[in-house]
Parts: structure tokens; sequence; C-alpha cells
């Protein structure tokens, strides 16, 4: 019997960072096995981007009450892209009673990239060491200078758009051409820096300019503005049309869907890491294969799963988790707070299609960066995506404006032109005490692997920075000259931003953290954890182009140390 | 597009499939109605529990299991216990209390420009025939603003229970069935399905602390109890 093929590199997952561990290390020269738990993705079946509301039944809103009862996922999420998503009726997780997590997931080939939101910022030094800086928690192992040289790879790769704004908390990189502000964006820009706060154009992972010529299969962006739902043009990244075709043509990457990891299997007498053990989602078949080196890149919280259910009489309490962290400092943003209201200056005008924009600006965190800037009740800050616009369905019809008849009409035609909102996108602090495990009571899922438990709760640093959002959003609004209308809101329930990290830290000291500053575990050297859950902190940006950046660099570090023998 | 080197032929009929692991249903009713494919084979079940009781301090239920297979044969099982072992607290709307359905329904709007707003609360919820967005209360004592669906408005979202071993040859699916795990969501539609969805969601809290509320408790075993018998 034909020994099993061992190949150079095993990736689980096929999302941003999977996607993106598969273009380095083909590139390299790596033959690799990409295993993804979901299905393949089939644009022309899958992606609906240009079907029209009236195409579809419930005008794209679904029947009444559909999302309860598959997820309480409503996010991002429209009837055009729920396929894209888990059942949490099928994808188990627990949580403590009056304690709840939303954890959004994407089994499908491609992972969340397919429906992201695309927001593309750096971190700065203020993230990398905000212990330092303030005296909280523990400082990253890195520096911006460490990943700058990332950054600018990852920007030149996926193609963001944006500006150069020359905020040295936001630190600018290398950009298309930025999609311009709207009337009202420019209104609230005016209404922001009145009070000494900025505001800037998104920098989102779309293409404004020409493609580059490595981007084979991608399109300018022609301001559809469905890019949640698919986008059929390629102009935003994800790693169908983007990593996985450029790896795919190496000849060197084999991907496999369907494949439901189980764990990672591990030498009983090295402890090394020598191969994966995965069940077929639609076969039920039980499979294991084997690689020299295994990249963990299946979201935040699954590769952690995946790490906790991998013990083993070397790894008793999970896989490289000899430090007891795997699972802690686990944190999301958050967001719910802010203030919506009109601009009376622009209601009633003749409307015009500023719908296709899909994206908005962006208002930088201006507290806590230095000691002008501090505010004495809490920690860290946070910043506001804000968005104004004329757009196809008027959402403030039923937010924002209430009533009925002829005369609710005469003002749903009247505003329709004049909204404007702002939403708060803030920092969490990483704390210990909140956690995952592997569910005690042992809940599994339908192929019998136990699942997590969640642990996660805001601190008062939040609360009171969500006090402060609340009243500084209204302050700006109204600086902008809108009428606000409403105010305030409350906190979103962890998970609900998507942006779940942490809980398989990267640090110096393997007491203390689960990886080392490449992304490799200190406990089996040939494991790299390249996703989410590699953060020490969360910062008040968006994770994703870090988490690119993060997964090259690792991926360097780990070509290296393979050519000198040391995986 | 995408091309896949090693093509799968996924084939259900000869999956080797031996155990099922868990099913999934809805709380409709009085009763979790769900389905389910085994050996290329889909049934359609309902567990109808007809007694509640707490046993080593976790809720079980006790009733009976209705098996309808795709090809019209019904099997039913009597004196099937479900032993809750877990649950996951519900995100989003809170459920409906019965002195508030007079024109009410939804937590509090979040305030944010219409885009965002559509992207954080799920648009359909609003647009449910007769019911109206109200305030809920907004901030704490300190004047912090709240945190969606925790504290008065947390509320239980899917229920883990152990089932009792169930026999494939009374049910007569070639499958290990002697742990199958149901996983129960309340997204409730119906008037019943709401009022056991509150005392769920009561039962489970009083249960949930490292002092269990016995007296809470015990109110809401009666309260379920009612339900079931009704």
């Amino acid at each position: 019997m034909a020994a099993a093929k061992r190949y150079d590199a095993l990736i689980i997952g096929s999302g941003a960072s999977g996607g993106m561990a598969a273009k380095e290390l083909t590139a390299r020269g790596f033959e690799v096995l990409v295993l993804e738990a979901g299905p393949p993705v089939n644009p022309q079946r899958d992606f609906s981007s240009h079907t029209w509301p009236y195409q579809i039944m419930y005008r794209g809103f679904g029947p009444p009450g559909w999302k309860q009862q598959e997820q309480w996922m409503q996010d991002t999420a429209s009837y055009y892209s729920r396929h894209f998503y888990v059942k949490d009726s099928e994808h188990p997780y627990t949580t403590d009673p009056g304690k709840p997590f939303m954890w959004v997931r994407a089994r499908i080939v491609g992972g969340k990239t397919l429906h992201w939101g695309r927001l593309s910022w750096r971190l700065s030094d203020l993230d990398f060491h905000a212990a330092s800086h303030d005296g909280f928690g523990d400082d990253w192992p890195i520096s911006y200078a460490d990943v700058a040289p990332y950054y600018d790879r990852v920007e030149e790769f996926i193609g963001v758009s944006g500006n150069k704004d020359g905020l040295p908390h936001v630190p600018d990189g290398r950009y298309m051409p930025p999609m311009p502000m709207t009337c009202g964006e420019q209104l609230l820009r005016k209404g922001a820096e009145k009070l000494g706060r900025r505001a800037i154009t998104m920098r989102v992972a779309m293409l404004t300019g020409q493609p580059k010529p490595f981007m084979k299969g991608r399109r300018k962006c022609h301001y559809c503005g469905h890019c949640g739902d698919g986008c059929d043009v390629n102009a935003m990244f994800n790693s169908v049309a983007s990593t996985l075709p450029i790896a795919a043509a190496t000849g060197r990457m084999t991907l496999r869907p369907n494949s439901i990891v189980r764990h990672i299997i591990t030498d009983t007498n090295t402890g090394k890491a020598t191969g994966v053990a995965f069940v077929d989602r639609i076969t039920q078949q039980e499979g294991e294969v084997f690689g020299k080196v295994i990249i963990v890149a299946a979201s935040t919280l699954e590769s952690t799963r995946i790490l906790f259910n991998s013990k083993s009489r070397q790894h008793p309490q999970g896989l490289g988790n000899s430090s007891g962290v795997l699972g802690h400092y686990l944190v999301d943003h958050f967001g719910g707070i802010g203030a919506a209201g009109f601009f009376p200056i622009l209601a009633g005008r003749d409307p015009i299609n500023e719908d296709g924009k899909a994206t908005g600006i962006f208002i930088p965190r201006f507290r806590n960066l230095d000691a002008k800037t501090k505010h004495s009740k809490f920690l860290r800050g946070y910043g506001f995506e804000c968005g104004s616009g004329i757009s196809m369905f008027p959402g403030m019809a039923r937010r924002l404006i209430s009533g009925f008849g002829p005369e609710y009409k005469k003002q749903v035609r009247r505003y329709y032109t004049a909204p404007v909102g702002m939403t708060v996108r803030a920092a969490m602090l990483s704390r210990f005490e909140n956690y995952t495990e592997l569910d005690p009571d042992g809940v599994v899922d339908a192929w019998g692997i136990p699942v997590l438990k969640m642990h996660i709760q805001y601190s008062d640093n939040e609360r009171e920075m969500a006090k402060d959002a609340a009243e500084t959003s209204e302050e700006m609004l109204r600086a902008a000259g809108a009428e606000v209308v409403s105010t305030g809101g409350q906190m979103t329930a962890p998970g609900r931003i998507i942006h779940e990290l942490g809980t398989a830290r990267m640090g110096n000291d393997s007491r203390t953290s689960v990886l080392n500053k490449f992304n490799q575990m200190h406990d089996v050297k040939n494991v790299f954890v390249t996703d989410g859950a590699s953060f020490v902190a969360s910062a008040n940006h968006n994770p994703t182009l870090t988490i690119l950046a993060l997964t090259i660099r690792a991926c360097d570090y780990l070509v290296d140390e393979y050519k000198r023998g040391n995986l | 597009m995408l091309i896949q080197r090693k093509k799968q032929t996924p084939d259900p009929a000869t999956a080797t499939q031996t155990k099922l692991h868990s099913i999934h249903g809805l709380l409709r009713g009085r009763a979790f109605e769900g389905q389910f494919v085994a050996r290329a084979k889909t049934y359609r079940f309902a567990f109808n529990p007809t007694t509640a009781a707490i046993v080593d301090q976790k809720l079980t239920l006790s009733g009976r299991l209705r098996l309808n297979s795709s090809q019209g044969e019904q099997v039913v099982l009597e004196n099937v216990n479900a032993k809750l072992l877990a649950t996951q607290g519900g995100v989003g709307g809170s459920p409906v209390r019965r002195q508030l359905l007079t024109g009410t329904a939804q937590t509090a709007q979040t305030s944010t420009s219409e885009q965002k707003m559509e992207q954080e609360r799920g648009p359909e919820t609003e647009l449910q025939p007769g019911l109206h967005a109200f305030e809920s209360p907004k901030s704490d004592s300190l004047g912090r603003p709240n945190v969606e669906s925790t504290d008065t408005q947390a509320f239980v979202g899917v229920l883990y229970f152990q089932l009792s071993p169930l026999s494939s040859q009374a049910l007569r699916i070639p499958l290990d069935m002697s742990a199958v795990q149901l996983n129960g969501r309340l997204a409730p539609t119906d008037d019943v399905a709401r009022d056991l969805q509150l005392v769920f969601s009561d039962l489970v809290l009083a249960l949930g602390g490292k002092q269990p509320d016995e007296s809470t408790v015990q109110q809401n075993l009666e309260v379920l109890n009612r339900i079931f018998k009704s």
C-alpha cells in the first residue's frame, strides 16, 4: 500500500488568512493542501449582486422572522447572501445565561471574505504598544515598523482605495483613488472639524483604479453597491477572486472543500504536528491528511476550537496550551451607539444616485491619543463609521420618521435625500476573564465534535466609552447642522461586529502567550496560527488588513525556518 | 471561478454515517419540530414535552417523540427524556411579552445612519405586520448605554438537550441513536411558543447562578407544566 502523501503544508481555512497563506507558500514552491469546512463557491450561481429587489420575494428582506429561525446573525446577511453563513442551529455553541455572544460564521470557500466590510486600516504603535501607553494589559511583541512592509505588500496585492490623511495613529498606505464623499458626508466632515476632529474617506479593499496585471479576473468597481451579496466583478478583495486562483495557478495547491477538521494529529513521541483528522461534510467519511507544517487559519474562534480539540498526551490542555492562555483574552469591537438625523439643507432636493458607494466616511479615534486628549473615565478609544446619502430603500422611513398616511409619505419623500448617521466602532480591553473553552456539558456539533462555550462581557471601560460616544456623536451631528432625531442606542452584544479576536495570542513569553511574534506556536514549532486568534488587543479598527499582513509575515518566517530545517 | 483539483462525488446512499449526533428543531407551539437526513432519507420529527422537572440540577423534559419518514411512515416513542445540557443566549429582539403585545414588538432602536442601522438590525423584524418599534430602557443607573439582549432584555435562543437513548430498531433508522442531542431553537411565531420562551429564559437564568434561585425555578416549573398540559 502506498504511503499517504505528505504535503509541505496543510492550511486549515480558505478565508482571508488561509487564502493568503496558500498564495504565499505556493509562490515559494510549497505544495499545499487547503482544507475548507464548507462547500465550494460558484459565483454565477451563488452571487446575486445584480438582482433587483423586485425580482425576489419579500423584496430581498426574506419572509418575516426567517433570520431568527436560522441564526442571530443580522449584521451583514441579506436574503441574497444567507447561503454564505452557517445556521446556528446546525453549528452549536453555548453561552452563560444572560451573557450572549453572537458568533457569525461563514463555512464556504472564501469564508467571510465573500461579504466582509472591506474596511482596511493599519494599526499604529498606539495600538501595538497600547499597554505602554496607558498601563493596561500587554503590548504586542511587534511594532508598527515590523508590520509596515507587510501592510505595503497587502495593500498592493488586494487593492485598497483611500486617501493619505497624515494621521499618525491611522498610518497611511498605498492606495487607489478614494471614493468621493457625498454632499451629506462633506457636511458631516465640516461639523467634525469644527470640533477639532477629522473625518476621512473610508479605506476599503475595492478596486477604484485599473486592476494591476496580476489581478486577473478582477474589474474596477462600478458602484452597484451590493458588495455584501458577493461581488461578481471581483472589485472587492476576496479569497475566491484573488489569493486562491493565484495559488491554484501554480499547480501546487489542492483545495478540499467540505472538510471539517476534527483535530490536529501529533506525533506521540515528539509532540510535533504530523497531520489533520477531518470528516467529510457530505459523505460523513473520516479522513486524515499529512503535512510538514500546519497553518491554522479557520477564523479566530474556530482555530482555537481545533486547538482545544487537539488534546493529546503531550498536550493535555489542548495543542499549544502549556501556558493555559489558549481561549483567553477574547475581544470584539462594539457598535450600536451613535446618532442619526437629517440635514435640513439637503431635504427636498432632487434625488440623485448615491446608492452605489458602498462605503462612507470615518471619524478616527480622538480620545486618549496623548495627555491633551486623555479621558478621565476610560482607556483606549473609538471611531465612528458614518454615512449620508440616498439609497434605494428609504430605511430612514421606518427608523427616523413616524406617523402614517399622506403626511407620512410626504415626510419620507422630503427627507429621503437628507439622512445622516454615525455608529461607533470601539476597542474592547483584552481581559483574561473573557474566554472560550470546550463546552463543559458535552455539547457537540452534527459531526460529534465538541463545541465552544463563550464567556464574555463588557467591562466598565467599554460602558463608559459607549456613554462618551453617544454624547460626542450627537455633538458632531449638531455641529454639522443636522437635525438629530435619535441618539444613544444600545451596545451591540459581543460578537455582533464580527471582529472576534484573541484567544491564541502572540507574545515573547511562552508562559503568557500561545504564539511567538511570527504566529508560530511556542509549544509546537511546526504549527502556525495566522488568523485573528493571534491578536493581543483589538484596537478600534477592522482587523482583516492586519490579519493579511501578519499572515504574509508568518509565511516569510516559515519559509526561512523551513529552509534552515528548523520545522 | 476556482476549480478544485480533486472532484468529490458525494453519494449519501453509501455514506458511512453510523451515528446520529444531533438533530435540530424549532419550537412551534409546545413542540420542537424539525427534520434530519439519515442514509439519504429525510425524517420529520416533533418532540412534544408533557412534563418538566429538575433532575440533578438540570431541567429535564419528558414526552413523546414522533417521526415521519419521507415515505409516509410514522413512528411514535413515548417517555422520551430530554435533559438540558446547555443553552445559547439569544441576540436581537427580546421575547415579546404578552402585556406588551398590543402594538409593541422590538428592542430599542439603534441610533445610527440608515445604512448602518440596516446592517446592525435585521430589517425584517420590524416589518412584521402590526408590530411597531418601542423605546426600551437605554441606560443604566450611571447613564451608560445598556448592552443588547442582556440583563432584563436577556433571553434564551437555543436549548441543547441530551435525549434519552433512542431505539433505532423501534424508529426504523439504521443509525446509532444512543446519544442524540436535540438543538431546540426558540424563535417563536405563536403565542404558546412565546410564553414558553419566556418561561425557559427565566428558568435558565434562575438555574444558571452559583446558587440556583429555588423559588423562581419552582414557579417557572409550575408554569411550564401548566402550559405543557393545557
